[in-house]
């Protein structure tokens, strides 16, 4: 429905008042897809913009967080599949599997949490944005399950398998990469 | 508690909505176990990443430019769009409009002309029957040379001409008198119309003149104004009588009255006429003694020269009599309605104006309808031009927007 021209500036403002509520969210959101600070802030400013063009359309019968974290999700992972690195995740996941229900990455936790950190971000960046959206919704930002299910419109059970997958293959990425980490230079 | 319940748990556990015994057993196993101390170091340290994260100054104050900017773009095309709108409707009205305006003569009338009314085929009679013409024989004469002929054709025409000659410079007036043919024309209007009608045709008749010519028009049974058109003869020495006497009948408007002095032109050609009777009346004697077959076909041509211009003579000398004896009144009779004036009241005046309006309006739509249904061809060509300049404008608009995107995102 078209917002006619006299609340064109209403419509403005009240945006505006929403999404500086989100602004964290949607930035840390792109943020922790994206893996740099410049196309985080690319991602975020293009889904802020997006999600003013499709205000009139934002129907209130789910929050605005969530209905602007479902834009922003969505700008990242067209801008991942844009990238080239996206080849490069393919054949790690085929080099990687999940049949090891135990790759707990115990090298990993004996690594300095600077040291961690770093890998962590480095393995979230080798996961696929379906399973990377997995890892940032339920493990960094602390979504339930109900609200990943709202925020990506996907079932409960296929949220839950799909966090389940992208926890296992995280586990393995970063197991091989503490490993790698920690063992001595030859 | 063993490795399988600790995943289990881990979410609660991170989502802190374990009861504190179970968190404190969740601490308890992760100390012993490493590999469920390393999935609860990963957990965490995801959290801590989350929470490290800071939104630059730059994002806040960028992303409400860049709505702000969106905003003034939205507003921009809207106001043209706006503008374009009522100007389009403006333009539309003027077209309707002052289409309706300008088309409402050549719009088909609200009243037909019924072309087989009396008084048009009255019209018609009369001019068909019209007396006054004259045809005169095309007489041929043969060119061919011969003494007697030329000899007596060349006495005939110089006699002629002295004869001409002779009547212009003697200009006798006791001799020959003035032929002046008078002619008038007026306009009555009366509201007595059949009466006053009457009453003309009566005049004429007492001067000893005639009516010879008479065409009506107009119907009294459906409130037409009636007018008659009268060509009267009346004799010549009468007409300032008659003429007296037609100022009773209704109100006169616009009376002429002409002279015109043909006596020149008479007596030349009465004087002509004698000159081509004389030769005429040689050339039968001619014909009596001729011997020659030649000579008698030549003195037959001349014979029949000399008729053709007695003949013609005749006619113009039997015009002129006519119209110096009887002159020609012609009279345009009109009905007028007698209407009654009173005072009209100021809010009697207000409502017929308004009513006035209001019949003009709806004549205005009705003729507004007509000229759209006329225009219809043009209208639906012409929209269909414009749609079409529309999408091509969109489409090259489209592929510029495209364009500039592919280059922002590279």
């Amino acid at each position: 429905m078209e917002i006619p021209l006299f609340s064109k500036k209403k419509k403005a403002e009240r945006f505006e008042r929403l999404a500086a509520e989100s602004e964290r969210q949607v930035y840390s959101v792109c943020f922790h897809m994206m893996g740099s600070r410049e196309d985080a802030q690319d991602c975020a400013q293009e889904a802020m913009l997006r999600a003013f063009r499709a205000f009139d359309t934002f129907r209130q019968d789910a929050s605005f967080s969530t209905w602007i974290t479902r834009i922003a999700m969505n700008v990242c992972t067209d801008a991942l599949r844009k990238r080239r690195d996206a080849v490069s995740l393919d054949a790690l996941r085929e080099d990687q599997g999940f049949d090891v229900p135990d790759a707990a990455p115990t090298a990993y936790a004996r690594l300095e949490e600077k040291e961690r950190l770093r890998l962590l971000r480095e393995g979230l960046s080798l996961l696929p944005p379906d399973m990377r959206q997995m890892i940032v919704l339920r493990d960094m930002q602390g979504k339930s399950y109900e609200e990943i299910g709202e925020i990506l419109e996907l079932p409960l059970g296929t949220v839950k398998s799909r966090v389940s997958r992208a926890r296992e293959k995280l586990s393995v990425i970063l197991k091989k990469s503490s490993e790698l980490f920690s063992s001595p230079s030859v | 508690m063993d490795c399988k319940e600790f995943s289990n748990l881990l979410d609660a556990y991170m989502d802190g909505a374990l009861p504190d015994a179970d968190a404190r057993r969740m601490r308890d196993h992760a100390a012993e176990c490493e590999a469920c101390a390393a999935l609860l170091s990963l957990r965490q340290d995801c959290r801590r990443m989350d929470g490290e994260i800071q939104v630059p100054d730059s994002f806040s104050s960028s992303w409400r430019q860049a709505i702000r900017e969106e905003k003034e773009m939205e507003e921009k095309p809207q106001k043209v769009f706006y503008w374009k709108k009522w100007a389009a409707v403006a333009a539309a009205l003027v077209f309707v409009v002052g289409g309706t305006l300008a088309s409402r003569d050549g719009l088909p009338s609200r009243r037909a002309i019924d072309s087989n009314a009396s008084s048009y085929s009255s019209f018609r009679e009369q001019a068909l029957s019209d007396p006054s013409s004259t045809s005169y024989k095309a007489m041929g004469a043969d060119s061919m040379t011969n003494a007697a002929y030329d000899r007596a054709y060349s006495a005939m025409e110089a006699a002629e001409e002295e004869a001409v000659d002779y009547a212009q410079d003697t200009n006798d007036a006791g001799a020959q008198t003035e032929k002046i043919i008078r002619s008038a024309s007026f306009n009555v209007k009366t509201a007595d119309y059949d009466a006053d009608l009457q009453k003309i045709q009566d005049l004429a008749a007492d001067m000893g003149g005639r009516v010879e010519y008479l065409t009506t028009s107009g119907d009294a049974s459906s409130g037409q104004t009636r007018s008659a058109s009268l060509t009267l003869r009346i004799p010549a020495r009468r007409l300032d009588e008659f003429l007296t006497g037609a100022q009773g009948v209704g109100t006169i408007t616009g009376m002429t009255q002409q002279m015109e002095d043909v006596s020149d032109s008479y007596y030349d050609t009465q004087t002509r006429l004698k000159t081509q009777q004389e030769k005429l009346a040689r050339l039968q004697d001619m014909m009596a003694s001729a011997q020659d077959v030649s000579d008698l076909i030549e003195i037959e041509s001349a014979i029949a020269d000399a008729q053709y211009y007695i003949d013609r003579y005749t006619g113009t000398l039997k015009s002129y009599d006519s119209r110096v004896d009887f002159s020609t009144v012609r009279v345009f009779v009109r009905e007028t309605k007698v209407t009654e004036t009173k005072e009209v009241s100021l809010g009697e005046r207000i409502l017929t104006g308004i009513g006035d309006s209001f019949r003009e309006f709806g004549w205005f739509l009705e003729d507004m309808v007509i000229f759209l249904a006329s225009a219809l061809p043009w209208i639906i060509a012409l929209t269909a031009v414009g749609f079409a300049v529309v999408l091509i404008i969109r489409a090259r608009k489209n592929r510029k927007n495209k364009k500039e995107k592919k280059v922002q995102e590279q």
